[in-house]
């Protein structure tokens, strides 16, 4: 959240203010320094709101004294490709920590950027002034149940179940659970301790909740440490497949206090990797979660403000299950009081659009926030700006598929010729024949030497040219196959296929053209190894 | 034209598919911000990548075949399927990319440089999915339309893939869309040849005349032998073969080849066959055409 004061501006507010969220929701962002250079927001609340803090603390519920300011808890890009439209979740907070009711579209103005620098105002935004009435909110509640949860308020032991945190926390629970009006909210359980365990994602059915939250039973040995960050990390992982609305509530009686540290060994699960708030902060963000934390108890975990109030959440301290039901009704309630703000975005490639909302209050204050979301498409974003050099390559192409399409690739041979196409040493060659007699075997002396066949004899077969009928034959002393029928002597046709000892020999000769001549191939005629081939198919 | 020079048809156009695609990419990014909404444009740059791919893509059987009336059917037939292919394939992609974007922009690094370019290719591999099934479309296979699914589908994941890394690799070098997107259509091609490779049910290799040494892959369950253009296997110019002469169905996982009808003489391995299984090494006498049957 960024705030600033447009008329006398005050140090505080300015040096407070400067990248606040970009800093908090975008981290890289222009202007920001990571989340830990998130003001303290709590120096620039004006002094007279102090009193109205102790009055919510005599109450008993709201403990952070956050102060005013408009707070961007989700942007959902969810809708962008099938409508052109982006939803942020606003809250907007008066300086008594209490929503602000009654804004209309006027009330905001949006900007959007494609480089987090240069911004410029998105007409036309449509507002809902309570956010998520028709498509209903997402709870999930994770509950602590590490060893201390089973102490009394006030941290001592006690066998006595009624006097037990976990039991005020689950009628806390139950009173939360039906407070729920909508048909249309969910809510999912899950509980940690060391380990993090899912009861049930979020589902319409609040019995099944109840009736889950009743068996949590108190945790086994091992098991009694206080996975804060890790739990919070596993449980925003249960709304990836989940649109609208987010919110995760964490109810804890103590700090994040790891297995792995504390036992000096690694984590049954997480090994010796320790998850850190600033974790939980991304995490979060990343799947457009706002945390609401609820400390149960005397000690509380300092980061847990901070976790909570960079996702668009807040703090609260309860010290009995009447508070902690004020608690989850006050949450349910500030969650239904948020502004869906709904705008069609620019155009700009980038990689990600930065969205800045602003609000002025009554008083003529300035707030701000700051969010991105991510907007690339397929195609990426870098151009090259090619202009009329295009049709370069555009005749390039068009002419290599001239080229390819004139390929005929048609059979030049011209006479008779025998064709290797299987065998031995299998590569396929074409071999021109004379007239007279071609003898194939195994022998060096042959005219097309076979190699590496056993069965091959020095000459095998010979292919004889008549000149009476002007064709040629195949003659062998073995019986060999013409078109796979066994013979010994045989008129060859163009196409047939003579199987000698295992090599496939295919005869052709020019159809048009007929019977030729003897070949220019000199007396010997190609030998397989020795002379090259001929032709190639 | 054996196989294998089929195959670097194949590719070639996939080459030069991709050297046409860079310019429209290229004025599609220039001038992203004109487009009313990311659905039109998905909508829009879909149908020309899509287009282009297939029209060239759908040129390639009628090329290899030699016949011009298969070049403007298939071309247009591949136009048809890849502008339905790109549309498809790039509202996918793009839903897949704003899906996952916001988790991914502010993953750590080895997330956003698997991520990211997987969520591209995903779109890329669906244009590629279509592309390939456009000559089982055409030839009315279902199993032709598989094999080229299949390649289609691996060459657009490792195409895309391709065009997503030059990228990530060379934010700064956007000349670099240029060989992504040449290797993009280079490997549906391969992937299709491959595929086409692993499901075939045989080869049959012309042993004589014109087209000579050409062969012809079988992964059809129906192919028809014929001298004209409709066929599966053109025997143009070989005296003796009627316009529809025989046809090569596949049952129980062999292949049967009969004549078309009583009339048309078919011979394997010199008898004269009303219905036979073809095993390997036989030889089809179609005409005075002569075909070898062979293993792929």
């Amino acid at each position: 959240m960024q705030r600033i004061f447009p008329v006398s501006v005050s140090a505080a507010g300015v040096a407070g203010g400067t990248g606040a969220q970009g800093a908090a929701g975008v981290p890289g962002a222009p202007g920001a320094a990571g989340v830990s250079s998130v003001p303290d927001v709590r120096r620039i609340v004006p002094a007279p709101f102090f009193l109205l803090l102790l009055v919510g603390l005599f109450f008993g519920i709201v403990v952070a004294p956050l102060g005013a300011e408009v707070t961007i808890s989700q942007v959902d890009p969810s809708r962008l490709l099938t409508r052109q439209q982006v939803d942020l979740y606003v809250s907007v907070t008066d300086h008594g920590d209490l929503p602000v009711e009654g804004l209309t579209a006027d009330s905001f103005r949006v900007f959007e950027s494609a480089d987090g620098d240069r911004f410029s105002r998105i007409p036309n935004h449509r507002l809902q002034a309570v956010a998520d009435v028709r498509e209903g909110v997402t709870f999930l509640l994770l509950l602590d149940n590490s060893g201390s949860m089973y102490d009394t308020i006030d941290d001592e032991p006690t066998d006595l179940v009624e006097e037990m945190r976990m039991t005020h926390a689950k009628r806390a629970t139950r009173i939360f659970l039906d407070a729920i009006e909508n048909p249309r909210d969910r809510v999912g359980l899950a509980e940690f301790n060391t380990f993090y365990t899912l009861h049930s994602p979020p589902i319409e059915s609040r019995v099944q909740i109840e009736r889950m939250v009743e068996a949590i039973g108190p945790p086994g040995p091992g098991e009694g440490f206080t996975e804060l960050y890790a739990g919070i990390i596993e449980a925003s992982q249960e709304f990836e497949e989940i649109y609208g609305r987010t919110v995760l509530i964490a109810l804890s009686d103590g700090e994040n206090f790891p297995f792995s540290v504390h036992r000096r060994e690694p984590h049954p699960v997480y090994g010796r990797h320790v998850f850190t708030y600033r974790e939980a902060v991304e995490q979060l963000q990343d799947e457009g979660i706002s945390l609401f934390a609820v400390h149960f108890g005397t000690e509380q975990d300092d980061n847990l403000s901070e976790v909570a109030r960079l996702t668009g959440g807040r703090v609260y301290d309860a010290r009995d299950d009447q508070e902690l039901a004020q608690v989850y009704l006050d949450i349910r309630e500030r969650v239904l009081k948020e502004y869906r703000i709904s705008y069609a975005p620019t155009m700009e490639p980038a990689e990600r659009k930065w969205v800045r909302i602003e609000y002025v209050d009554a008083d003529g204050e300035l707030f701000r926030d700051t969010r991105y979301y991510y907007s690339s498409t397929i195609m990426g974003t870098t151009a090259m700006g090619l202009g009329l050099l295009a049709l370069i390559p555009l005749v390039v192409a068009v002419g290599l598929w001239l080229l390819i399409r004139k390929l005929r690739f048609q059979n030049r041979a011209v006479g008779a010729n025998l064709e290797v196409i299987a065998g031995p040493k299998a590569a396929t060659r074409m071999f021109a024949l004379r007239q007279g007699q071609t003898v194939i075997g195994g022998a060096e002396n042959a005219d097309l030497t076979v190699h590496g066949s056993p069965a091959m004899r020095a000459h095998h077969a010979t292919v004889v040219y008549d000149p009476r009928s002007k064709r040629y034959r195949v003659e062998s002393s073995e019986e060999i196959t013409v078109n796979n029928k066994p013979t010994t002597r045989r008129e060859l046709q163009p196409g047939d296929v003579m199987n000698i000892a295992g090599t496939i020999v295919v005869f052709d000769e020019s159809e048009q053209d007929g019977p030729h001549g003897p070949s220019q191939d000199g007396p010997h005629g190609p030998s397989q190894d020795a002379a090259p081939p001929k032709r190639r198919s | 034209m054996s196989i294998w020079i089929r195959r670097l048809i194949i590719c070639a156009l996939g080459l030069l598919a991709g050297v046409l695609a860079w310019p429209a990419m290229d004025l599609f990014i220039v001038h992203q911000a004109l487009f009313p909404s990311f659905l039109v444009f998905s909508l829009a740059s879909g149908a020309v990548f899509g287009l282009i791919f297939g029209l060239v893509f759908g040129t390639g059987e009628g090329i290899i075949a030699g016949s011009n009336r298969r070049i403007v059917r298939g071309g247009l037939l591949g136009a048809a399927l890849g502008v339905v292919g790109g549309i498809v394939g790039f509202l996918a992609g793009q839903g897949v990319l704003f899906a996952l974007g916001e988790r991914m922009l502010r993953s750590e690094q080895a997330v956003r440089t698997v991520g990211f370019p997987l969520a591209r290719a995903t779109g890329w591999a669906v244009l590629g999915l279509f592309i390939g099934a456009t000559e089982g479309v055409r030839a009315w296979s279902g199993r032709k339309t598989a094999v080229g699914v299949l390649g289609g589908l691996i060459g657009g994941l490792a195409g895309g893939a391709a065009i997503e890394y030059g990228q990530v690799l060379w934010p700064q070098l956007p000349i670099v869309q240029l060989p992504g997107l040449v290797l993009f259509g280079v490997l549906v091609g391969l992937f299709y040849a491959l595929v086409e490779q692993q499901l075939s049910l045989g080869v049959l290799r012309l042993l004589n005349g014109r087209y000579k040494s050409k062969e012809f892959v079988l992964n059809q369950r129906r192919v028809l032998i014929g001298g004209n253009d409709s066929s599966d296997i053109i025997l143009g110019g070989y005296r003796g073969v009627a316009d529809r002469h025989a046809r090569i169905r596949l049952k129980d996982g062999e292949l049967f080849i009969e004549p078309v009808d009583a009339e048309k003489p078919v011979y394997v391995n010199d008898d004269r066959v009303t219905s036979r299984m073809l095993k390997y090494e036989d030889v089809v006498k179609i005409g005075t055409a002569k075909l070898f049957f062979r293993h792929e």
